[in-house]
């Protein structure tokens, strides 16, 4: 229990460290030490950190290996898209104030009811946590009561995100297809592109990820979490303790869902666009490694993990493009093999030890 | 199809039912389970009275755990009827449902949730409100607290409540399954080879424990070892292709022609 | 249809009705005076009068006039009774050399025709290449006559029943047909006995012609006509039907080829390999490499791409297995992660080892061909061949897994590990062969798949997504399941097609899948008993 706290500690820590140094750096002088464009790209990494949050609320502790978890990532990040999209009016290429550039380009003439509405924050930010947390339930219900499970279930998820890909692709369903969105120009009102605006997307996405820390780790800490742990370890044994599996599953899947979304909304603005690329099986996947690199069931290791590979990736992808690909599928093999230790264990030079002298008696998975 | 007629379809081998009504816990009647044309119940009629201990013996393949799937929801059987104090169709309700009104089981190969603590263990099998919110809400009250030590006390697993349950000994699982149980305060307690890869003295201790709790909880105890099966037994049901082979104290049923033939073998009586 | 006919060829002689003794017969042929005199006449009722002599003449002289009018080559000089072709100069046709061929040619004119003449003199070209020995010339020659409005003559029904061309005597038929349609003098009967010829044709062309027919008016003809129309179409739905369900078969073939693989991997041994699509890659790689080896012989370099793809993926499999999968048995999770890793490096080794962009596969005359079942129905042979091929291969699976000593392994290693253990089957080799058997097939999918799309990196990665909804929709360790999966769900995805567009069609498939799978979480054909409850 000690640990647990110095962890936290240590956590608070570095991400009032973060906020404060980006800051002043960035704004405190007249020739900035960290460009603003830095600081978005830091935004971001933080944006994938939230989603690594969440994959691994529902992979290390309940065991459930969602492949799909991108999609919600996506859908978050179309929901808010939308918002932008509107807030760019009349500036756009076709100058055409009701209608976004793309839909001017298709040929429509009005916008679909699905996007009504979207020009309000408040509503889009609704959008952001509903339609991730709607897909959730539905797929998430569906698929425990049937009592998919396992590697039954990663596929299941994957070839959602696959459908998903395959439909945004489509120029007629009214998001952008191939290019999705781009070109934002504002977000409530303030220039996106200025340095004072990426501050504070930057002090955001730490907070919404600070407070998704301490909100997982109170639920992983409670007795609902015993049981997410129990459920990994023996989920027939969970069902005859008592405990409506489906619906612990489903709670806690959705909640993942939702905040995977609200990590979506905020890498947007940051990344500056959105396309169906994030619904990709391959992303999804990417962010299970980070996760897995970072030692999953910790929660900080699958921080951690994210920051290390996206940092690692934007480095390697603009000086060595070819080797990137190599590095990460080497990664993919290591990180399996020698156990799911992860990056935290780095930290623990004991544990490591031991991690890589001894076999584990017992593997997280029973069958 | 009514309960009464099914009843008087059949002809049945115990009391009438007006006694019945009163005294069984668990009623199965008729059930028959078939895999693929193989019928591992084959019209199994058991009655359970209240707080009575019965030990369920047979051969592999005689439908024991079968029967256990069946009362706890697990398997829906072909044909049959499963009642849980005259009241509750047990063939209507799913796992979770029957194990909250108070069946509880053990599974044949120890399952306890290994990268938990022993005393986590049983915190989570704790009776309480299971819902998905009450349990994220759930703080541990003083007499639920002395409950579980008291539960850890009977098991003989005091001194190893902070570790985890996956480095515990066979035995111990054994008895931490058990454990489990106890904590959930269930009226019938099925268990399903609570002996088995235990040493001379671990199964006595059970034995012990297991009488110990007879006249509170009602419990089914399916076994091979007969010994540990004749230190228990008041009732001895034996199971054979899917039905009830004979039934009755130990000593009827060990020199039951039929019982020495298909399962004990000529030395027993 | 005798009767029919010769009822037309009766029409057929009135219409030329010019007496016979005006043809010269001898040699090459002559020129009758009448002919110069029509071809020297300024009027054009006379050059009609010229054309219907020629065409009545079957020597090659009038053959050669006949083209020269056609093109406009043909000059004539009035003065002295000549007919010159031009043709890099003047060559006399007319009259034969050693008269007074000498001089050159003064005072020369062409022989001018008009529109509706140059039709007719077209359909009389075509009329005498009916003759033509080769058949393609015959077929272009039936083919021109058919819009034509020129008389035809008695040897036509000759020349039908010496025929021995599809095509031709198609045509034919339909030109006596049309001609005796449009006769007004023809009979109700001889009319209805056309159209029943016309209907028989089942060409488009001569559905064209009944369409015509149906919006004539005609009291008789019009309402059979539409009969016979509506038949026709009947069939033709038939026929599109039979088309799709095609279609269907051959891309449901494609993923069953590459669900195959992956069914044993996963079916039948419980390992996720999320590298299996770059299996399938490396065998239409392998392909590539062959016929890069023996350019000459791509045929033959994709025959023998067959046992070569499936060695090369089935080591790499096997080597797969030994390093990376046997430690993680027991723990699928980390197998899923392990061998995505193992494909993102294959694929990026493929970037750069070969290229990053798609390499030309070339589609042998086998496979590119055309199998004509009926006139407006044929199968691409390549196709018919993916799909006797897929047959093939799943029957070559299913009796390895059923009747060979590796397969009777490889089940008992599947249900009892430690029991077979302890009858002596050497687990880890039965797994190393089986992963590798797997992967072979996939290599052999990666053959096929060469011959319907483009070779690339991400060639895998296009089929993974595909062949896991495969081998679950069909229920995982049943490879019957596989194989109806993967058809139904080619099937449904070529019906759905022309409904909604094929991107949605996917789509709709997909989520169709995930649905089915929510409601019945073991597939199609659920493996049962108590194994599956465990």
């Amino acid at each position: 229990m000690k640990a647990v706290d110095r962890s936290d500690k240590i956590f608070t820590a570095v991400m009032a460290a973060a906020a404060l140094v980006v800051t002043v750096c960035c704004l405190g002088f007249s020739e900035p030490l960290i460009s603003p464009s830095a600081v978005s790209l830091l935004g971001k990494y933080l944006s994938y950190a939230i989603l690594a949050l969440s994959i691994d609320l529902v992979w290390g502790y309940m065991g459930i290996l969602s492949l799909g978890h991108g999609a919600f990532f996506a859908l978050g990040g179309y929901a808010f898209g939308m918002y932008l999209m509107r807030q760019i009016g009349s500036r756009g290429v076709y100058g055409n104030a009701a209608l976004p550039d793309f839909m001017v380009f298709i040929g429509w003439d009005r916008l679909p009811w699905y996007w009504l509405g979207s020009d309000n924050f408040f509503i889009a930010l609704a959008a952001v946590i509903l339609a991730p947390g709607l897909l959730a339930l539905v797929f998430g219900w569906t698929a425990f009561r049937a009592r998919v499970s396992g590697v039954y279930f990663s596929i299941m998820s994957q070839a959602l995100t696959y459908a998903l890909m395959l439909a945004f692709f489509l120029n007629s369903l009214g998001f952008g297809g191939n290019n999705g969105f781009t070109d934002f120009k504002s977000i409530l009102g303030f220039d996106i592109r200025a340095g004072s605006t990426a501050v504070a997307l930057f002090l955001v996405t730490a907070l919404v990820l600070y407070s998704a820390v301490l909100l997982t780790r109170r639920l992983v800490g409670s007795r609902l979490g015993l049981v997410m742990v129990a459920l990994r370890d023996n989920e027939e044994r969970v069902r005859f303790a008592g405990y409506k599996v489906e619906r612990v599953k489903v709670a806690v899947y959705t909640f993942s869902a939702v905040l995977a979304g609200l990590g979506g909304a905020l890498y947007v603005p940051q990344a500056g666009i959105i396309n169906p690329s994030l619904f990709a099986p391959v992303f999804s996947i990417e962010m299970v490694a980070c996760v897995a690199l970072g030692g999953r069931g910790t929660l900080y290791g699958a921080i951690l993990g994210a920051f290390l590979v996206s940092y690692v990736k934007s480095r390697l992808s603009s000086d060595f493009p070819d080797l990137w690909p190599f590095f990460l599928g080497a990664l993919f093999v290591l990180v399996t093999v020698f156990g799911s230790g992860g990056a935290l264990n780095l930290l623990n030079p004991g544990k490591l030890c031991r991690k890589l002298f001894f076999r584990r008696t017992h593997g997280p998975e029973s069958n | 199809m009514d309960r009464n007629q099914i009843e008087s379809r059949l002809a049945l081998p115990w009391e009438p039912k007006a006694v019945r009504r009163r005294k069984y816990i668990l009623l199965l009647e008729g059930l028959t389970v078939s895999f693929d044309g193989f019928k591992a119940l084959n019209n199994l009629d058991l009655a359970l009275m209240e707080g009575e201990l019965r030990c369920v013996i047979g051969p592999n393949g005689a439908g024991k755990t079968t029967m256990m799937d069946v009362i706890t929801g697990h398997t829906r059987p072909d044909t049959g009827e499963a009642w849980y104090m005259d009241s509750i169709n047990l063939l209507e309700k799913d796992e979770v449902f029957i194990n909250l009104a108070g069946i509880g089981r053990k599974f044949q190969k120890p399952s306890v949730f290994e990268s938990i603590t022993v005393y986590e263990n049983l915190l989570l099998a704790l009776k309480a409100r299971k819902s998905v919110f009450s349990t994220l809400t759930a703080k541990l009250s003083m007499p639920d607290r002395d409950f579980i030590e008291e539960t850890l006390a009977l098991i003989h697993l005091q001194s190893l409540k902070s570790k985890q349950a996956g480095a515990l000994s066979h035995g111990q699982k054994q008895w931490l399954e058990i454990g489990l149980l106890l904590v959930q305060q269930p009226k019938i307690l099925l268990l399903d080879e609570p002996v088995a890869g235990l040493t001379a003295g671990e199964i006595d201790r059970t034995a012990e424990l297991l009488l110990s709790l007879e006249g509170r909880h009602s419990l089914i105890v399916v076994e091979h070892d007969m010994t540990f099966v004749r230190s228990v037994a008041r009732k001895v049901t034996v199971l054979h292709q899917g039905a009830v082979l004979a039934e009755g104290d130990m000593e009827t049923v060990s020199c039951h022609p039929e019982v020495i033939e298909a399962y004990l073998g000529g030395a027993e009586c | 249809m005798r009767r029919s006919l010769s009822v037309l060829l009766f029409f057929t002689i009135g219409l030329l009705a010019f007496p016979a003794d005006t043809q010269a017969a001898a040699g090459r042929g002559a020129v009758s005076s009448e002919v110069m005199e029509s071809l020297k006449s300024s009027r054009v009722a006379d050059r009609d009068t010229a054309i219907s002599l020629l065409g009545q003449d079957r020597s090659p002289l009038a053959g050669q006039l006949l083209e020269g009018l056609r093109r406009g080559r043909l000059f004539i000089d009035r003065d002295r009774d000549r007919l010159y072709l031009e043709n890099d100069g003047y060559v006399l046709l007319w009259p034969p050399d050693g008269e007074d061929n000498h001089g050159e040619p003064v005072n020369l004119k062409k022989v001018g025709t008009n529109n509706r003449q140059r039709q007719t003199l077209e359909g009389l070209l075509s009329l005498s290449a009916l003759n033509d020995p080769l058949a393609e010339n015959r077929r272009k020659a039936s083919a021109a006559l058919i819009g034509s409005s020129i008389a035809l003559p008695e040897e036509i029904i000759n020349l039908l029943a010496a025929e021995d061309d599809r095509t031709v005597r198609d045509n034919l038929v339909r030109i006596l047909a049309l001609s005796s349609l449009k006769d007004s003098s023809a009979s109700a009967a001889e009319k209805l006995a056309a159209l029943d010829e016309l209907s028989r044709l089942y060409t488009p062309a001569a559905q064209n012609d009944l369409t015509g027919l149906a919006a004539s008016g005609d009291p008789v003809l019009s309402p059979a006509a539409r009969k016979v129309l509506a038949f026709m179409e009947a069939r033709a739905q038939h026929l599109a039907l039979a088309e799709t369900f095609f279609f269907g078969a051959s891309l449901g073939s494609v993923l069953v080829l590459a669900a195959i693989g992956l069914a044993i991997t996963f079916g039948v041994m419980g390992v996720i390999n999320m590298a299996h699509g770059e299996m399938v890659m490396l065998g239409a790689y392998t392909v590539w490499f062959m016929q890069t080896l023996i350019p000459e012989y791509p045929g033959l370099a994709l025959i023998l791409s067959l046992p070569t793809a499936f060695l090369v993926s089935g080591a790499v499999g096997g080597i797969i297995e030994l390093s990376v999968i046997k430690p993680l048995y027991q723990r699928p999770l980390e197998t899923l992660l392990a061998t995505f890793g193992i494909s993102l490096i294959l694929q990026q080794a493929v970037r750069k080892l070969i290229s990053p962009m798609n390499v030309a596969v070339v589609t042998p005359t086998f496979m590119s061909g055309q199998w004509a079942v009926t006139p407006n129905f044929s199968l691409t042979q390549g196709r018919v061949i993916i799909i006797l091929f897929c047959l093939a291969v799943f029957l070559a699976v299913y009796l390895v897994l059923q009747k060979t000593r590796l397969g009777l392994e490889v089940r008992a290693v599947t249900q009892n590990r430690s029991m077979a253990r302890a009858l002596g089957i050497q687990a880890p080799r039965a797994d190393t062969l089986t992963f590798a058997l797997g992967s072979g097939v996939a290599g052999l999918a990666g053959v096929a798949v060469s011959q319907l799309t483009n070779v690339g990196p991400n060639l895998g990665q296009d089929y993974i997504v595909d062949s896991f909804m495969v081998v679950v929709f069909g229920g995982v360790g049943n490879l019957w399941g596989t194989l109806s999966g993967g058809l139904i769900i080619g099937l449904c995805n070529k019906f759905l097609e022309p409904v909604n567009g094929a991107m949605l069609a996917r789509i709709t498939i997909m989520a169709g899948i995930i649905i089915f799978i929510q409601r019945r979480p073991k597939g199609l054909f659920p493996p049962r008993g108590r194994v599956a409850a465990v």
